[in-house]
C-alpha cells in the first residue's frame, strides 16, 4: 500500500510540474500547496489569486453556451462573462447601470431611452455598440422559443441612434426595466455570422469581467481575468468553476476547502457544519421563485377559507425553515412578494398569519367541522381528505412534505401522500389534478407580473385544462382581477405600489396558498481564508461588483 | 459443422437488425409513455408556465405533430445519424452531448470489466481446481458477501476512504484542469482520477463473475465426456485446457459480449458517487427531466453497441462450442 | 404402503442431505429467519417510530440511541429495523416473480427451439439492449406512485432477462443429449420434458441463478433508494444509505449512519448466497461432479 501511495503521488506532483507554466493552481487534492503558490505570485504585486466555485452542474448542461439557453442549462457562468443593460441587484432590490449607464421614460411609459455604457468593450477587443443591443433583442423577436418573457409581445420596436436604444411598446410597460435586467446582450460581430436558433457558442465571447478560456470535460471551466473591463480589471488571475453531479459532492469539496465558494450549492443539512467552520460566511437573499404547496380552490372543501386558513396556521414554517432548510433560506410570505420587491412588499400581510394549532382547530370548528373519533375534521359526513402531492428523487423535499403532512394531520385533515417527477408536478399543476401539491412556482422581476401570473382569473384554467398562467391554485378573486386591472394602466409608482399593498392584503386574507420558504439565493463562501473583498450587504456574491474586488489574501 | 455458413451469417444479421428496429421502436415509445410534458415543463421553469410558450416549445420540439409522424422523422433522422437535438440544451445536438460524455464511461467501465473478468478466470479456476480448500472457501465466501453488497454503497466507502480521510486520491472528477502538460502527464492523470471509478466497479463485479467461472468450471468437470477424458488417463493440465476451460468459459464469453449494455446503466451511481462525467448520469438526467431525444440518443447508442457485439456474439458461439451446430 | 413409506424416508434422505447436515444453509437459513423476525416484530423491537423526528441531530450513537440519530433528527437503529421489513418483502418477492419467469422463458426458450424459441429470445434480446436500470427509472418516472408493489412488480419483471439467457443456453446443450431423445422417444410431452427431465439436470444453474436474483433485487431496490426513485414513505436501507449520501454523513463522521444499513444488505444478501451455493455444491457431488485434478 505504501509503495502504491508514494508512486501516485509522483505521478501527481510530475503532472502538477509539467503543467506548471499553465497555471497557479495546484492538484485539486493539495489545498495547501494551493495556498502557497498564490502567496508567492502575491508578493510584490496587488493581483493574483484563483477563485474556485462550485456548482452542482453536469457535462450536459454545459454543452450548450449560448445566453438564449432555456431551461435545463447551467447559466450562473454567464455572470462572469455576460452583462445585460441593466443590472437586477437582488440583495438591495435595485436596478443598477451595467451596459447602459442610465434610462428615461417618457410620459405615459411607452418609451424607455437608455444611454449605452461608452467604456464597455468585448473581451476580442471590439466596441460595445447599439448594432449589439439591436442584434440581441432581434434574435429573441425572430426566435420567439428564445423569448421567454414574451416580451415581444408587448414591444414595437427597438431603435438606435448612436449610443443611445429606445424601447418603444404598444401600451405602457412599466416593468420593462426589469424584464430588461434578465436579458444578456451578445456581441454582434460574433453572431451575424451564425444562425442564432441553432448557435450553441463554443467560444463565448462576452462584456464581463472574466473570459471563458477552457473546459475539462467534467471538471471544470477554467475563466481569465478581463484586464480592459469598463469596471476595472478583476484583482483575480482567473476563476475556476469545479462541477459536481451532486449537491452532496459539492458540499463535500467546500467543507474540505478545496473551493472558496459556492453559486448556490449546498447540501442545506450541512450549513450548521459549514458555518462553525473558520471563516465561512452565507450570504442569503430573496430570490425569484417561493415554495409553496398548493391548494386547489375547486376543491369543494379547500374552497373554505376556513379550511385553508386553519391548514395555514397549522404550519409551522419556522420549524420548517430551521429542520429542512438549517435557516439558509427566507420564509414565503402568505402575501407573496419577497423582500426582493422592496417598498412593494406589504410587510403587515406578510407578517399577518402565523402558527396557531389550537386557533386553526377552533376556526375548523366555528365553520362547522367536527372531529370523528379518528381524529379527523368532517362536515356533513365528508371528511377533510386530500391528497398531497411532492418530488420524487429529492430527499429534502420529501422530508418537508413529510413534515408538512404530520402537521396538518395533527390538525385533524386526512392526507394521501403522492409522489411525481418535478416534470409530472408542472403538469399536474398546470392542468390542476391535485388536492395539495408541493412545488415552487417562478416569477419575474416585476411585482406586478409576480402578482398577475400567479392570481389573476384569467392566468388559470378549468382543473382539467392546462392554465395560461402560473394560477395553478385556480385561485379567483374579483377585487384582485379589478385592481390588478387598474394597476396595468397606472404608470405613477407610489399609486402602484398601494394597489400591490392591497391585492398582498386580500392574498393574505384568502390564505390562497400554504407558504413554505422563497427560493432563495444562498451562497456560502469563504472570507479570509484564500481570497478576501467580498461585500455581501450591498450585491450578491456573483456579481461583477464583486468579481473585480474579490482577491487573494495578503 | 465447422465454420460459418452464408445462410446462418445472413439471418443472424436480419435477426440483429430486427432486433434493434424493436428496440429502437421501444425506445421512441418508452419516454413518451411517462407523465408529464417537456414542453409544459420547460415553460413552468422559465416563462411562468406560459400556456402559449409551451405550444411554442411545443413546434419547436415537433412535439405537436401527430405521434406517428413523429415516428416516422425520429426513424429517419436516425437513418442519417442524427440524433435529434436537446430539449433540455435546446439547441445542442444531442450527438454532441453523447460524443462528450460517452468516452468516460467507455473508460471506466471497459477497463473495470476487463479487469474484473481476467482475475475472475483466473481466481475462478484457481478456486474450482483446488474445491474445498481453505483457500477456495475464503473466496467464494468472500465473494458471495462483496455480491451482496450495494454498488454505490461500496463507491461511497471507497471515496470515504481513499478520498476523504486518507486523500489517496481525488474524491470526484476524470481529470484536473491545472494538468496541461504533455500527453504522458494527462494520461497519468485521468488513470489517477479513474483508479477510484474503477476500483469500486472491480470490486463488485468481480465476485459475481468468479463464481459464476468457477460454478462452470465445476459442471464441466462433471461432464461425462470429461470423466472419460480422465478415465483415459489424459493429463490433468490438458483436460484443464483443452476441455474443460473452454467449455467453462462459453457462458461468461456471452456475458462479456452483454454485460456492456448494463454495465452502462449501472455506471448511473458510480458517476454519482464519484461525481464523474459519463453516459450512465447523462441518461438519468435525461430521463428526470424528460429530454425524449436525449434519452432516445443514449438509448440508441447503447441498443446499437449491444446489438452488434451480441451479433458477433452470436457468430462465434458456435465456433467456441462445439455443441452447438451453426444449423 | 411399504412404497409410501420408502418414499418417505426418500424425502428425508433429501432433507437431512440439503439441510440437516448442511452447515452453510443452515447459517444462512439462521440469518434470514433472524431477519424475518426483525421484521415482523418490528414494532416491539424499535424503540421509536421510524420516521418520528424529535431528536437532536447528528448524535453519536448512545444508550438512547444505538445507531446515534441521523440529520433530520430521527432515531436510525429504528429505521434499520423498520427497514428489514421492506427490503427483505422486495426481495424475496420480486425474487420469485423473476425465477417464475426466468426458469419459463429460458427452458421454453431453450428445449422448444423453433418458433417459440426464436420469438421468446427476440423479446429478451430486444429488452436486453435496453439498459435494465435506465429501464425501471423509466418505469418509476411513468407510474403513479411508487409504492411496494409497484417497487416489486417492476423489479421482478425486469430482472429475469439474464436468468432466461442463462438458462437457455444450459437448456440449449442438454437438449441435444441422448435422455432426452430417450424421453421423446418414449412419447413424453415438451412441458414434461422441459420441466422432468431437463430442469432436474440443470438445477445447479437454477439455484444458482435464484439465488442471485433474489439477492440481485435488494439491491436493485436499494439502488433505485439511491437514485432517489422508491417511495420515500417506505423506510428502505437503501433509501436510508441514499439520504446519508445526500446529508454528507462523511462529513459527520456518521459511520453509524452508513455502515448498518450496507452490512444489513450485504449479510441478508450473504444468506442467500450461502444457501444456494450449498445446495449447488451437494448437487455436483450427487452427480459425481467433482473432478479432482
Amino acid at each position: 500500500m505504501k509503495f502504491w501511495r508514494r508512486a501516485l503521488a509522483v505521478t501527481a506532483a510530475t503532472a502538477v510540474c509539467l503543467s506548471g507554466c499553465g497555471g497557479s493552481s495546484g492538484s485539486e487534492t493539495e489545498t495547501e500547496q494551493q495556498s502557497e503558490e498564490t502567496q508567492t505570485e502575491e508578493s510584490g504585486e496587488t493581483t493574483g489569486g484563483v477563485l474556485k466555485f462550485g456548482a452542482q452542474v453536469t457535462d450536459t448542461q454545459l454543452s450548450n453556451l449560448s445566453p438564449f439557453a432555456t431551461s435545463g442549462t447551467y447559466t450562473e457562468w454567464y455572470k462572469l462573462v455576460y452583462e445585460q443593460l441593466l443590472y437586477f441587484n437582488e440583495v438591495t432590490g435595485e436596478l443598477e447601470p451595467a451596459l447602459a449607464d442610465s434610462y428615461e421614460w417618457n410620459e405615459d411609459k411607452t418609451e424607455l431611452t437608455l444611454q449605452l455604457n461608452e467604456k464597455a468593450t468585448w473581451q476580442d477587443g471590439e466596441d460595445f455598440t447599439a448594432d449589439d443591443v439591436l442584434y440581441t433583442y432581434n434574435v429573441l423577436k425572430d426566435n420567439p422559443v428564445f423569448d421567454k418573457y414574451a416580451l415581444w409581445d408587448k414591444l414595437e420596436e427597438v431603435t438606435a441612434d448612436g449610443e443611445t436604444v429606445v424601447f418603444k411598446s404598444k401600451d405602457s410597460f412599466v416593468s420593462l426595466p426589469e424584464y430588461i435586467s434578465q436579458i444578456y446582450i451578445v456581441p454582434e460581430h460574433i453572431w451575424k455570422n451564425e444562425d442564432a436558433a441553432t448557435f450553441v457558442n463554443s467560444e463565448p465571447i462576452g462584456t464581463g469581467p472574466f473570459i471563458w478560456d477552457s473546459y475539462t470535460t467534467g471538471t471544470s471551466v477554467t475563466f481569465n481575468a478581463y484586464e480592459n473591463y469598463w469596471k476595472g480589471a478583476p484583482k483575480l488571475d482567473q476563476a475556476v468553476l469545479m462541477m459536481y453531479n451532486s449537491a452532496a459532492n459539492c458540499t463535500l469539496a467546500l467543507l474540505k476547502g478545496e473551493i472558496d465558494c459556492t453559486t448556490g450549492t449546498i447540501a442545506m443539512s450541512s450549513l450548521p457544519e459549514f458555518t462553525s467552520k473558520e471563516n465561512a460566511k452565507l450570504q442569503t437573499y430573496s430570490g425569484l421563485n417561493n415554495f409553496c404547496v398548493m391548494l386547489n380552490h375547486e376543491n369543494e372543501q379547500l374552497a373554505d377559507p376556513a379550511v385553508r386558513k386553519a391548514m395555514v396556521m397549522a404550519i409551522n414554517q419556522e420549524e420548517l425553515i430551521s429542520k429542512g432548510e438549517y435557516n439558509g433560506v427566507l420564509p414565503t410570505y402568505i402575501s407573496w412578494l419577497p423582500d426582493l420587491f422592496g417598498d412593494n412588499v406589504n410587510k403587515e400581510a406578510a407578517e399577518s398569519v402565523s402558527y396557531n394549532l389550537e386557533e386553526a382547530q377552533k376556526i375548523l370548528e366555528d365553520a362547522g367541522y367536527e372531529k370523528g373519533s379518528d381524529g379527523i375534521y368532517a362536515k356533513d359526513g365528508q371528511k377533510l381528505s386530500f391528497t398531497y402531492y411532492s418530488a420524487s428523487g429529492a430527499p429534502a423535499q420529501q422530508m418537508e412534505a413529510g413534515m408538512i403532512q404530520e402537521w396538518l394531520k395533527t390538525l385533524g385533515i386526512e392526507i394521501t401522500p403522492k409522489l411525481a417527477t418535478w416534470a409530472e408536478l408542472s403538469q399536474l399543476a398546470q392542468n390542476g389534478e391535485y388536492d395539495l401539491l408541493q412545488n415552487s412556482i417562478a416569477f419575474p422581476p416585476d411585482p406586478y407580473a409576480a402578482l398577475n401570473t400567479t392570481f389573476n382569473s384569467s392566468m388559470t384554467a378549468e382543473s382539467g385544462s392546462p392554465t395560461p398562467g402560473t394560477n395553478y391554485f385556480r385561485y379567483r378573486n374579483d377585487e384582485v382581477d379589478s385592481l390588478l386591472q387598474e394597476a396595468s394602466s397606472l404608470s405613477d409608482e407610489a399609486q402602484l405600489t398601494e394597489i400591490y399593498h392591497k391585492i398582498q392584503e386580500i392574498l393574505a386574507e384568502d390564505c390562497v396558498f400554504l407558504p413554505m420558504y422563497n427560493g432563495s439565493g444562498h451562497i456560502p463562501y469563504y472570507d479570509g481564508t484564500n481570497l478576501t473583498g467580498w461585500t455581501d450587504a450591498e450585491a450578491p456574491i456573483f456579481s461583477t461588483d464583486n468579481l473585480i474586488n474579490i482577491r487573494a489574501v495578503e | 459443422m465447422r465454420g460459418f455458413s452464408l445462410k446462418y451469417v445472413i439471418k443472424r444479421f436480419i435477426s440483429a437488425v430486427f432486433t434493434l428496429w424493436i428496440a429502437l421502436t421501444i425506445n421512441f415509445l418508452l419516454p413518451r409513455c411517462m407523465g408529464g410534458d417537456p414542453a409544459e415543463y420547460l415553460a413552468s421553469q422559465s416563462a411562468m408556465g406560459s400556456l402559449e410558450y409551451a405550444e411554442l416549445m411545443k413546434q419547436q420540439f415537433g412535439l405537436d405533430k401527430s405521434i406517428f409522424e413523429q415516428y416516422i422523422l425520429y426513424l429517419k433522422e436516425l437513418l442519417h445519424g442524427n440524433l435529434g437535438v436537446s430539449y433540455m440544451n435546446f439547441p445542442t445536438p444531442v450527438k454532441d452531448i453523447i460524443l462528450e460524455a460517452i468516452p468516460w464511461t467507455l473508460l471506466i467501465v471497459i477497463t473495470s470489466i476487463l479487469i474484473s473478468f481476467a482475475l475472475a478466470w483466473f481466481l475462478g479456476t484457481l478456486s474450482a481446481l483446488k474445491k474445498g480448500s481453505f483457500f477456495d472457501n475464503a473466496v467464494v465466501g468472500t465473494s458471495f458477501y462483496i455480491q451482496s453488497i450495494p454498488y454505490f454503497w461500496v463507491g461511497m466507502l471507497i471515496v470515504m476512504a481513499f478520498g476523504y480521510y486518507l486523500e489517496w486520491f481525488p474524491m470526484g472528477h476524470a481529470q484536473d484542469a491545472a494538468v496541461t502538460g504533455g500527453f504522458l502527464a494527462q494520461a497519468g492523470d485521468i488513470a489517477y482520477h479513474a483508479f477510484l471509478p474503477v476500483l469500486s466497479m472491480v470490486i463488485v463485479s468481480l465476485a459475481g463473475r468468479m463464481i459464476m467461472m468457477r460454478s462452470n468450471i465445476l459442471q464441466v468437470f462433471s461432464e461425462d465426456y470429461i470423466v472419460l477424458a480422465q478415465a483415459k488417463g489424459l493429463k490433468k493440465g490438458k483436460i484443464l485446457t483443452k476441455y474443460a476451460l473452454r467449455n467453462a468459459l462459453l457462458p461468461s464469453f456471452t456475458g462479456l459480449m452483454l454485460s456492456l449494455g448494463q454495465a452502462v446503466g449501472g455506471a448511473i451511481a458510480t458517476e454519482l458517487v464519484f461525481s464523474y462525467p459519463g453516459i450512465g448520469l447523462t441518461t438519468m438526467n435525461a430521463i428526470l427531466s424528460h429530454d425524449y431525444p436525449l434519452i432516445q440518443g443514449c438509448f440508441a447508442i447503447i441498443a446499437v453497441s449491444v446489438v452488434t457485439l451480441n451479433f458477433l456474439a452470436d457468430l462465434i458461439y458456435p465456433l467456441i462450442d462445439p455443441r452447438v451446430s451453426l444449423s | 404402503m411399504k412404497k409410501e413409506k420408502k418414499q418417505k424416508s426418500d424425502s428425508y434422505l433429501v432433507l437431512e442431505k440439503y439441510l440437516l447436515k448442511n452447515t452453510k444453509a443452515k447459517i444462512g437459513i439462521g440469518i434470514i429467519v433472524f431477519f424475518t423476525l426483525v421484521a415482523v416484530f418490528a414494532p416491539v423491537i424499535a424503540p421509536y417510530e421510524a420516521t418520528q423526528m424529535d431528536f437532536v441531530p447528528w448524535e453519536a450513537p448512545s444508550s438512547e440511541h444505538w445507531l446515534g440519530v441521523n440529520s433530520y433528527g430521527q432515531d436510525i437503529f429504528s429505521q434499520v429495523v423498520y427497514g428489514t421489513r421492506v427490503t427483505i418483502s422486495v426481495g424475496i418477492l420480486a425474487g420469485l416473480l423473476t425465477s417464475f419467469i426466468g426458469i419459463f422463458v429460458g427452458l421454453l426458450a431453450g428445449y422448444k427451439g423453433g418458433k417459440t424459441g426464436e420469438i421468446l429470445m427476440r423479446i429478451v434480446d430486444v429488452f436486453l439492449v435496453i439498459p435494465t436500470l435506465a429501464f425501471m427509472i423509466i418505469l418509476a418516472a411513468f407510474l403513479p406512485s411508487m409504492g411496494i408493489v409497484n417497487l416489486i412488480i417492476i423489479i421482478g419483471a425486469l430482472n429475469w432477462l439474464w436468468m432466461a439467457r442463462s438458462i437457455r443456453s444450459q437448456t440449449l446443450s442438454e437438449a441435444r443429449r441422448e435422455y432426452v431423445d430417450a424421453a421423446k422417444a418414449q412419447g413424453m410431452g415438451t412441458i414434461e420434458i422441459m420441466f422432468k427431465e431437463i430442469l432436474p439436470n440443470i438445477i445447479p444453474v437454477v439455484t444458482a441463478n435464484m439465488v442471485m436474483v433474489v439477492t440481485q433485487a435488494m439491491l436493485t431496490e436499494a439502488t433505485l433508494s439511491f437514485l432517489g426513485l422508491g417511495d420515500p414513505s417506505l423506510i428502505s436501507w437503501g433509501q436510508m444509505l441514499s439520504v446519508s449520501f445526500d446529508n454528507n454523513a462523511i462529513l459527520y463522521n456518521a459511520w453509524y449512519w452508513m455502515l448498518p444499513p450496507g452490512f444489513c444488505i450485504a449479510t441478508l444478501g450473504f444468506s442467500f448466497m450461502l444457501i444456494g451455493n450449498s445446495f449447488l455444491d451437494i448437487y455436483a457431488n450427487d452427480r459425481g461432479g467433482a473432478v479432482s485434478l
